[in-house]
């Protein structure tokens, strides 16, 4: 990680103004933990053989995507809860070492210099410092008034039955983290970081957010050059807008409210810029 | 990082101006997550979501470490800011206080010898330990000396503390004390 008299890339200069005037988010995923803790493949496979062995009746020819892995669990009678118990106890979601990429976030929490939305389900950001946080789980701590730094949008591993993983529960979220999700999307800048996958209520949103503010602008980085489905869903809603671009390394979306010649993808020695390629 | 900012624009003239550079050159030396660490360990019980980088007590303790390394009488001391927030002079080293909200002096003195007594640990018999507050609004009378402070050491067999001299002193130093001198 550069030190501090290091000079600042210009395209992130405007981030740290966003920050600044309290107007940037980050939305990160899987990748954030990529280095600790299973991807959504490594965990779709695990996954799948814990249920083969331990749920009667769970048949799931494919064993690499979560999302199918999960929905074929969901369709048995009591299905979702003993998938939610058995999902956390494939990794150590919430004692796993935090890195510092997790107390990096977890700091600018404290600071004020973003809001935190967390699709993960692992403890690292709220473990990597020793303040409190703060974090909101679920919808009754959604409407305390002292909480919100960091929002677990698909739910925490210290509360099994919070767990978003079937595609019925991603497609229709609970209503706390729809709420959160868009006014946090149309009231700041947000940053998709390490997220290979964005949800079904999260594309609507964007999409949405595509089509009714006419300044806005989606840059779409991925691994796979575009595949995902957010790109797909993007582009088909608002072609002229909006643009996939080619890999730069990592996995991960960004998405900026305002018109801006540049994108920014986060990497876990913190934040790096790529310049828009028109 | 608006604080450097606003330190580079309260430079004095001459050694003054000498010291801040060096400061500033130390404190660049940080990465952006060791600097936020050393800036929200440094706060008392700092708010979630308010700032410590941008408040007004960063400032005051960088304006102070300055003032104190132009009165340290050996040579060109070498600047650091350390883990556990702190930061050394030279030799001398320098536990770092920081508290935005108006406070009383009794409280930041019980902050000041919880921190010193973190820090006395591993350190030899005798050592002194020395504080350095910077708050913006302190009510109160100020000690310098905390003699009613017994820090002793916590590795030493019980048997030892009996009636033995403090391990430790502690010497406080308020950051507005050097801001008005300067």
């Amino acid at each position: 990680m550069p030190g501090l008299s290091e000079p600042i890339d210009a395209r992130v200069m405007v981030l740290v103004d966003e920050a600044i005037e309290g107007r940037l988010s980050v939305c990160a995923g899987a990748g954030l933990s990529g280095d600790r803790l299973p991807h959504g493949p490594q965990l779709a496979k695990l996954l799948r053989d814990a249920l083969r062995a331990r749920m009667a009746g769970y048949v799931c020819a494919d064993g690499s995507d979560l999302i199918e892995v999960a929905d074929a669990a969901d369709e048995l009678p009591g299905g979702r809860d003993a998938l939610q118990r058995l999902a956390l106890a494939l990794a150590p979601f919430d004692v796993v070492t935090p890195g510092p990429q997790h107390e990096l976030l977890a700091l600018l929490v404290c600071e004020g210099g973003i809001r935190l939305l967390l699709t993960n389900w692992d403890t690292c950001v709220e473990r990597a410092t020793n303040e409190d946080i703060k974090s909101i789980r679920d919808g009754s701590e959604a409407m305390q008034g002292d909480r919100g730094g960091v929002l677990k949008v698909h739910g925490c591993a210290t509360r099994p039955s919070s767990l978003l993983i079937t595609s019925a529960q991603l497609a229709d979220a609970p209503l706390w983290t729809q709420a959160h999700f868009s006014a946090t999307l149309t009231t700041t800048t947000m940053v998709f970081l390490g997220i290979g996958d964005i949800a079904t209520y999260a594309q609507r949103r964007i999409t949405q957010l595509a089509t009714t503010i006419p300044h806005a602008r989606a840059r779409v980085v991925s691994r796979s050059g575009g595949r995902r489905k957010v790109g797909r869903q993007c582009l088909e809603a608002d072609p002229p807008r909006l643009a996939v671009g080619p890999s730069t390394g990592h996995d991960s979306c960004t998405l900026y409210r305002r018109a801006r010649p540049w994108m920014v993808h986060a990497a876990h020695r913190g934040l790096q810029a790529e310049p828009r390629r028109r | 990082m608006q604080l450097i900012e606003a330190f580079r624009q309260s430079r004095g003239e001459g050694e003054a101006r000498q010291a801040q550079e060096a400061v500033e050159a130390a404190l660049v030396r940080l990465t952006a997550l060791q600097a936020l660490r050393w800036l929200r360990q440094s706060a008392i019980r700092p708010a979630l979501g308010e700032s410590v980088a941008r408040g007004q007590a960063a400032l005051m303790a960088l304006i102070a470490v300055a003032s104190l390394l132009v009165e340290a009488d050996d040579g060109e001391p070498i600047i650091a800011f350390c883990r556990s927030s702190s930061v050394t002079i030279g030799n001398r080293r320098l536990e770092v206080l920081l508290h935005e909200q108006p406070a009383r002096s009794a409280d930041i003195e019980r902050e000041a010898a919880s921190r010193a007594e973190r820090a006395a640990t591993g350190s030899p018999a005798g050592t002194v330990i020395t504080v350095l507050c910077a708050a913006p609004v302190v009510v109160g009378p100020r000690r310098a000396q905390l003699n009613d402070v017994e820090i002793l050491d916590p590795d030493a067999p019980l048997g030892d503390l009996v009636d033995s001299p403090p391990h430790a002193e502690v010497t406080l130093i308020y950051a507005s004390d050097h801001l008005e001198a300067a």
